[in-house]
């Protein structure tokens, strides 16, 4: 059947109707060639020009994907979509999830850990290198598994969800994992819960951010430093002058918030905006002067490796409660479990380092993924 | 590139729109039309390009080449040589896989070093278009065009190109040459445009969530088998008739009339009521080019049953190089033959008429899993499941969304059975059916906007 397209309709709606369609979709254009782009963090780059890449037509995609992340556009229209869904309370991004007081969860970190099993052969014989590697080097090495947010706060978790049993046990089967192999293992999740019992009033996660908070990340580098005095494996080791100063709070959007594609400036701006608060470590020298703590610190004896917790706020912390230097140059954000690990051991075989102890920082979620075969 | 995609509908479709308005003539428009098609096919994969400009190319000089040649014979010959180039391209690089898989499954040994060839995108459309026309010149149809541009223009209409409606060339012979720019259609456009991408969009990449959780189980059971099942139902129909309706929709805003693709194929009675509203445009190319030449009904009733099932079983190749799709074939054409057995009624002909749409959905649900299920074992799993062989099962939920694919299921059956079909809400077009189509657009914008979304299932075949 085909349509005499032609049938006289409403003239008046039917000129409207395209106004306003080609209107509408000339914004697109409009602001691209005024240059108005966005930039987010998931905004990714241009692509490079390259034949193979553009014969394939991996260059287009990519450029694609640049150009739909960049534009103002994309923005506005997910924003204001998603804020259509939060207001009638049915937001579901798919990423990220509302619990209970507003705080939001990685939808993935609620699953069962599907990787988990079917990687447990390969984490072992990966875990006994790493352990056999620091022997060789002479290296302590310390696993701090950071618990997920869901571990630690599970009452906040969205009403009537139960996490699945083997996301429940992962923390213990992780930790299991490393003392059997031989690694030093503390077990922050017990002491999270202890300090959540004790001070239900202290925030220990971010409520829009995946990550933990000063308070939390404060505990755990003084419980850290607890164990390694216990230890007895900071002796030897030289203290260094330093000096810890609170930063100043500031608003922040967080990785979480992000994910829920609510627009900053819409009507849930205020709900997924958090004040954030860190520390800054400052070293003195000998003539009284003071430097920031760098990320690179070639005589540190302890070094720090790991991803984004590890990132945000537990090195300077650590750095606070040791008393000593801290090298940070093996701590890789969404690097997974293995990468700043691997960083940190290679540099000490190449002589770049003099680290007598590794404080290996590995996100609980994060062992259960993909990162065993890579 | 996708119709359904955000770089599509704010970034080349308002510039291809505007400079084709601007250009004065209709040969001009023709041009930038197909170097516009040109960009928008090898945004996908640019290598395979030259393909479609090749098998354009043969079909030109070869219908040419019929047209002046002297006797019967010779113009058979030249047909003969567009049959064999257009199938033996269609033929490599859709089916040569799968010539490899039969023969590691005969042999048992996989040849070494091979590469597995990437399907060149809309390759099955353009292939078959191309064809309808020599075919049609050859049998005195149409007047080979001279202008190679013309034919260009025909073949890779960028509307069409990807995923159909199956145009032939003397359905847009004319438009070619002729067409009025005129408010009426292009307002029409819009509607069907909006439409189609709320379809896409809402309606068939919400179901398809809660296909895909029931379709990797190994044991489903029989609600969440029989449930996937009719998700993915609402899933392919929304997908393609979608993307069909985009295509009317955007040749209409260049004044191009297509045929409908689909006419409400789940309201149908029987299975052959159901070929004659699914896929028009290629059970009508299948029947004038395949069935007909066979012989159709012409020699009898056993032969006329072979010709109707190896006609469906090709149909059924021609979606996809892979056993699943052969069989689909075969359980189609095996429904058509019944029917035919029954005197061209279907075997529930006796029901009233709202049980017999009812057990003609139960049917094309059962062809469905073939379709769907893309593996021997993956077929029988879910059969097994919606024979109730594997427990009562569950609902099937969704890893996120629940909420919107639940309600796509829910709603695309209520339009399916319910609903007057896009061409009747675009002729009518009210006040009320523009407000609902401009709604139904933005909400499909923002869910495009906030999600990954899949391309078209139909680009795959």
């Amino acid at each position: 059947m085909i349509i005499d397209p032609y049938d006289p309709l409403p003239r008046p709606r039917a000129i409207l109707l395209i106004v306003g369609f080609c209107v509408a979709i000339a914004i697109g254009p409009v602001c691209w060639f005024a240059g108005a782009r966005v930039h987010t963090r998931a905004t990714p780059p241009a692509p490079a020009w390259e034949t193979r890449a553009v014969l394939d037509g991996d260059y287009t995609k990519a450029l694609e994907k640049h150009i739909v992340e960049s534009s103002p556009v994309t923005l506005a229209l997910r924003g204001a979509y998603r804020d259509a869904w939060m207001g009638l309370g049915l937001l579901d991004t798919g990423n990220a999830v509302l619990g209970r007081g507003g705080q939001l969860f990685f939808w993935y970190t609620l699953q069962a850990p599907a990787a988990f099993a079917r990687d447990r052969a390969a984490r072992r014989a990966l875990l006994a290198g790493y352990r056999a590697r620091c022997e060789a080097l002479g290296v302590r090495l310390v696993l701090v598994p950071v618990p997920d947010t869901a571990s630690v706060l599970p009452e906040l978790l969205p009403e009537g969800f139960v996490l699945p049993e083997s996301r429940r046990r992962l923390y213990a089967d992780l930790a299991g994992e490393a003392r059997e192999a031989g690694i030093e293992t503390v077990d922050l999740l017990e002491a999270m819960r202890a300090w959540r019992r004790a001070r239900p009033e202290e925030t220990l996660y971010q409520a829009r951010d995946t990550h933990w908070t000063l308070t939390a990340c404060q505990r755990a580098a003084e419980l850290v430093a607890q164990r390694l005095t216990g230890l007895g494996w900071l002796d030897a080791i030289p203290r260094a002058s330093l000096r810890a100063q609170p930063a100043q709070e500031r608003p922040g959007l967080g990785d979480l918030a992000e994910q829920t594609g609510l627009a900053p400036d819409g009507a849930f701006g205020s709900v997924i905006r958090d004040r954030m608060r860190w520390i800054a470590v400052f070293v003195r020298d000998a003539n009284g002067g003071e430097r920031p703590l760098a990320t690179d610190e070639p005589d540190a004896a302890i070094a720090v490796a790991g991803d984004s917790f590890a990132d945000i706020g537990f090195v300077p912390a650590l750095c606070g409660h040791l008393g000593r230097l801290v090298d940070a140059s093996g701590v890789l954000p969404a690097g997974g479990p293995r990468s700043g690990l691997e960083a940190t051991l290679m540099r000490i075989e190449r002589g770049e380092l003099r680290v007598r102890v590794i404080v290996w920082e590995a996100i609980e979620r994060s062992w259960a993924e993909d990162w065993w075969h890579r | 590139m996708i119709f359904a995609s955000l770089l599509f509908l704010f970034g080349f479709l308002p510039l291809f729109l505007a400079v084709y308005h601007a250009l004065p003539w209709v040969g001009a428009r023709n041009l930038f039309l197909t170097l516009a098609s040109f960009l928008f096919y090898a945004w996908s994969i640019p290598k395979y390009v030259p393909l479609m400009l090749l098998s354009t190319v043969i079909d030109w000089f070869v219908a040419l080449r019929i047209d002046g040649a002297r006797g019967p014979r010779a113009r058979k010959r030249w047909l003969v040589a567009s049959m064999v180039s257009n199938l033996a391209l269609l033929g490599w690089f859709k089916y040569a896989n799968l010539g490899v898989d039969v023969l590691r499954d005969i042999t048992g040994a996989p040849l070494a070093d091979w590469q597995r060839i990437a399907l060149p995108v809309g390759i099955s459309f353009y292939t078959f278009q191309s064809m309808s026309y020599t075919i049609d010149v050859y049998r005195g149809e149409v007047k080979p065009v001279r202008s190679f541009l013309d034919l260009l223009c025909y073949v890779s209409m960028f509307p069409q190109l990807v995923a159909g409606p199956i145009v032939r060339y003397h359905d847009v012979q004319a438009q070619i040459r002729k067409r009025v720019h005129a408010v009426e259609p292009f307002a029409r456009g819009v509607v069907y445009l909006l439409i189609g991408l709320a379809k896409k969009v809402l309606i068939a990449d919400n179901a398809a969530l809660l296909v895909d959780v029931t379709y990797v189980t190994a044991n489903p059971g029989l609600l969440d088998g029989w449930l996937a099942t009719l998700a993915f139902a609402i899933q392919i129909y929304f997908d393609f008739s979608g993307y069909s309706d985009m295509a009317i929709g955007l040749g209409l805003m260049v004044g191009f009339r297509f045929p409908s693709n689909f006419l409400s194929p789940y309201r149908s009675a029987s299975i052959t009521e159901f070929w004659r509203r699914w896929h028009v445009s290629l059970s009508t190319w299948l029947r004038d080019y395949l069935y007909v030449p066979l012989g159709g009904n012409r020699f009898g009733t056993a032969r006329t049953y072979c010709n109707l099932a190896a006609t469906m079983l090709l149909g059924g190749l021609w979606h996809g190089a892979a056993y699943n799709f052969v069989l689909w074939g075969a359980y189609q054409g095996g429904w058509l033959v019944i029917e035919r057995l029954a005197g061209k009624r279907a075997l529930w002909g006796f029901l009233p008429h709202p049980l017999r749409i009812v057990a003609t959905m139960v049917v094309v649900l059962g062809g469905w899993v073939l379709f769907k299920a893309t593996s021997l074992g993956a077929i029988g799993g879910i059969g097994k499941g919606m024979l109730g062989m594997n427990g009562l099962g569950a609902l099937p939920i969704a890893t996120g969304h629940s909420f919107e694919a639940w309600c796509a299921v829910v709603a695309g059956l209520a339009i399916a059975w319910t609903m007057p079909r896009t061409e009747a809400l675009a002729a009518r077009f009210t006040t009320r059916i523009v407000w609902w189509a401009i709604a139904v657009g933005l909400l499909a914008l923002g869910q495009l906007a906030s999600r990954q979304h899949s391309p078209f299932i139909y680009f795959q075949f």
